[in-house]
């Protein structure tokens, strides 16, 4: 049976219906332990479905942080490439699949995918977010290959290696797990579950058009007996998130973010039915969870065309917003619009954190997120009431004036309503870049403070495609765009006043951040794996190990807190002395 | 009017031609240019001899112009073939023609004549550069006036904001003439300050590497030079005479200072700011006129 609703497609039958062999499947990763508060493991992109990437975990605190150190460090893992996916490149202590910490056998290499490998590019892994750890092993990946490694000395077991066809090959965002399966999409439109046993492929299937120019970068979440795909694309080719059978791949809904036929909600958002069809929205950042509602709650990306016409003065819906999403029929609960009629190229896929605290004097289950135009956002997660707008940035000026104690140019939601004057023109106009970006934030229930990076510049954007019709993607911006940089910080918001309470600032970019029970900030700064107090912003420990590549995670092993990092294609594994 | 389909029904003239698609497709294999191009079948695959391509554009130019528009990117009587779902995902033909036997008003062609559309079709895709960037985008030959502000009052603004600091009799003589036929670059200078008018710092670098810095010692005691870093827990500077010296840090101590040689324009940028953009218009044309 097939269901439309507002873009839905609706294959009704596996997804309300018991696995009938979940018993095949026993051990690895329980779905219950999926569903629980990060602590002992990591078991999803943000370590829980909550995505306030907050450890319970208090062995490492402000006072024993200074104890951590590194327990070892494996630098010898490499991406395939190739027929066999063995590089030709000198590792540091492997081959194509990375050797071990200690000596021993190369790990093996499963071989898949529909290239011949000569688009796949050797060297240093590049490791991405969503690194997974259960059961003392982990489980981490770069485009195109997926690597376990046990936790104890970093010895890689095995090495699942993708011959892409090519594509936008940017950073993976990580792995899923359910079971013994681990899932992972590659950047040609494929997903594929794997055993995590030994790397064996359990099923692939093909999730978008490689013609169309979508590039599969997200990291799986597995929402009950659901896996949720979401994909990228700068075509213009339409936005989707997909469920799939855990056990088979089989398509079980798919949810387009913006009106596909007429009829549907939203559409009279759109200059025509052709524009909402192609104003993208793309869903290539994970979401977060709530088992209690089984509401996902996720962010989409941006219009396309981005900078320039062609689709009407409409709010463009249901791109740049909050979508909550329930996983067992594919409806839509509710939105929230993080940024109207987007003119800028800013998603709103970054990571919500689901809380629940108190708020104007009672407890909510709340949602919270920091989207790249600089706007804060609380909401109450149920029900999707707005609750609080707050603006960061030390130049944001696209929406409200540039004086960070400006009144904020707000509508009746609490959106922020756009200055078109600071959309891309052709004389040029003196705008803020983003104000963050993808990169997760985090929330410590401790603090009540939301950290997220934040980073300051204004520059000259140009409209260099005038024509009506409308650009495509990316196209039509450009020319010499005056910047100035007022630097790059972590910020530590009150979630119930939206205001930064402190600023931290950082030597170069960011790639997400963790927070613990033991008081503890963690992140990458510049060329330094750092830690902060969480409450005062003091710094408190680093280790000089170079630029980080994904997130900061931390578990439990063998009785000790472990702090795992990634960076120039090498995994650090720290503990407590 | 089926828009489910990528071409649709009423002939009639196209709103815009971009002359640049109406010139030859390319002979190369039309790889992708920008950000994130490279590697998508559609830019990567053999194109069709030139005589194929030739005929192609004048079937394409014939049928089906006048409603997609001879840049593809459509009018109101026919959608944008350039992001079509069909186009891109059709290798020699196959889902082309399957489009044009529903079409309305049929389109009748021979299959040859078809796969030569077709064919014509991808070479175009072909051109399509990274993130999306359609063929012809930034045309050269497009006049876009940047030079829209009031040059007096834009005098009047550098006389009371610009004037402590610059002379267009002095630093600025001729500043114009350094920026001929690029407007977009003198406005991008004068706002950031540098010649080149460059994006200085990324937009997650951290700030201050390579300038002069003065660090302050617990002691007391100031030590001047070039900053090569600074980070919670550590600071290196190269001195005036070349050697490299380093302090451990802590509580933010030793203290850090580093000159920022766009401080003064960044502060300019605040002040510069308004909702129009008027002041930073107004300024780019009273600059312009310093030839």
């Amino acid at each position: 049976m097939k269901k439309l609703l507002f873009g839905t497609s609706l294959i009704v039958g596996t997804s309300l219906i018991a696995v009938p062999f979940l018993l095949a499947q026993s051990g690895g990763l329980e779905p219950t332990d999926i569903l629980k508060p990060l602590k002992d493991q990591w078991t999803s992109y943000s370590g829980d479905m909550s995505g306030k990437r907050y450890s319970l975990l208090k062995q490492v605190d402000t006072n024993t942080v200074k104890h951590l150190s590194l327990e070892w460090m494996q630098t010898g893992i490499q991406s395939g490439c190739g027929p066999t996916g063995v590089s030709t490149t000198p590792a540091g202590a492997g081959g194509g699949g990375g050797r071990g910490a200690l000596a021993g056998p190369a790990a093996p290499i499963i071989v898949d995918g529909l290239g011949t490998g000569d688009a796949n590019n050797c060297g240093p892994a590049r490791f991405g977010g969503g690194v997974l750890f259960v059961n003392g092993i982990i489980y981490a990946s770069a485009p195109d290959n997926v690597y376990a490694v046990d936790a104890r000395d970093g010895t890689v077991l095995w090495h699942f290696y993708w011959k892409t066809r090519g594509g936008t090959s940017l950073a993976t965002r990580g792995l899923a797990m359910w079971h013994n399966y681990i899932y992972f999409e590659l950047h040609d439109d494929w997903a594929v579950c794997l055993d995590a046993r030994n790397g064996h492929l359990v099923w692939k299937k093909e999730i978008a058009s490689f013609d169309q120019q979508y590039f599969s970068s997200n990291a799986p979440m597995v929402l009950g007996n659901h896996v949720i795909i979401g994909t990228g694309n700068d075509m213009d080719s339409p936005a989707f998130l997909k469920s799939m059978d855990p056990e088979t791949g089989e398509l079980q809904w798919t949810v387009y973010s913006t009106p596909q036929n007429v009829g549907e909600a939203g559409l009279d958002t759109w200059t025509s039915l052709d524009a909402a069809r192609h104003g993208a929205g793309s869903t290539w950042i994970p979401g977060s969870y709530d088992p209690e509602t089984h509401l996902y709650l996720y962010g989409t990306g941006n219009p396309t065309p981005a900078y320039t016409g062609g689709r009407g003065d409409g709010d463009n819906l249901y791109t740049c917003s909050l979508i909550a999403l329930n996983v067992d029929t594919g409806k839509m609960a509710w939105y929230y619009q993080t940024s109207p009629h987007d003119t800028h190229d800013w998603d709103s896929t970054e990571t919500p954190a689901l809380v629940d605290m108190p708020f104007n004097g009672r407890m909510r289950k709340l949602v919270i997120t920091a989207t790249r135009n600089g706007y804060f956002y609380v909401l109450d997660r149920v029900t999707g009431e707005h609750l609080l707008t707050a603006k960061f940035g030390l130049v944001n000026n696209w929406a409200s004036g540039i004086d960070p104690n400006a009144k904020l140019n707000l509508d009746a939601k609490g959106q922020p309503k756009r200055n078109p004057s600071k959309d891309a023109t052709i004389a040029g106009s003196l705008v803020n870049n983003d104000v963050t970006n993808y990169p997760p934030p985090t929330f410590s229930p401790d603090t009540g403070l939301f950290y997220v990076h934040e980073q300051n510049t204004l520059r000259v954007y140009y409209l260099m495609d005038p024509d009506p019709r409308g650009s495509m993607g990316l196209g039509g911006t450009g020319g010499a765009g005056a910047g100035l940089n007022w630097g790059t910080f972590i910020d530590a918001i009150d979630y119930k006043t939206g205001k930064v309470v402190w600023r931290h600032e950082l030597q170069g970019g960011s790639v997400g951040l963790l927070t613990t029970a033991g008081g503890v900030l963690f992140f990458g700064n510049g060329q330094d794996f750092e830690a902060l107090d969480a409450k005062t912003g003091k710094p408190l420990w680093h280790s000089g190990i170079g630029a980080l590549s994904s997130p900061p995670e931390t578990f439990l092993l063998d009785g000790k807190q472990h702090v795992l990092a990634t960076g120039g294609g090498a995994l650090y594994m720290f503990v407590l002395n | 009017m089926n828009r489910n389909l990528w071409i649709t029904a009423v002939a009639g003239p196209c709103l815009l031609v971009n002359a640049l698609l109406a010139q030859a497709p390319p002979a190369g294999g039309g790889r992708g240019r920008g950000g994130r191009a490279g590697g998508f079948t559609q830019f990567t695959r053999p194109l069709a001899s030139q005589d194929v391509l030739a005929r192609g554009k004048a079937l394409f130019d014939a049928n089906c112009a006048s409603c997609h528009a001879a840049d593809f990117r459509g009018t109101d009587k026919g959608v944008n073939i350039l992001r079509s779902g069909p186009a891109l995902d059709d290798k020699h033909g196959e889902l082309i023609a399957q489009v044009l036997a529903k079409h309305t008003p049929p389109v009748n062609m021979v299959e040859a004549d078809t796969v030569a559309t077709a064919e014509y079709i991808h070479s175009i895709l072909a051109t399509t550069g990274g993130q999306g960037s359609p063929p012809g985008r930034n045309p050269t030959g497009l006049q876009l006036n940047v030079l829209v502000g009031d040059a007096k009052a834009g005098e009047a603004y550098f006389a009371a904001h610009c004037a402590s600091c610059h002379s267009v009799t002095g630093d600025l003589k001729g500043l114009a003439s350094q920026y001929d036929d690029d407007p977009r670059g003198l406005q991008g200078a004068w706002v950031s300050g540098t010649k080149a008018g460059v994006f200085r710092g990324g937009r997650g670098g951290g700030l201050g590497a390579g300038q002069p810095a003065t660090v302050t010692l617990a002691s007391g005691e100031k030590v001047q030079g070039t900053l090569v870093k600074k980070t919670d827990f550590l600071v290196v500077l190269t001195l005036p005479d070349g050697t490299r010296k380093s302090w451990a840090r802590e509580n933010e101590i030793p203290k850090v200072e580093i000159t920022d040689p766009q401080a003064a324009h960044k502060k300019m940028a605040i002040e510069l700011d308004d909702p129009e953009n008027k002041n930073m218009h107004d300024v780019t044309a009273y600059l312009a006129t310093l030839k």
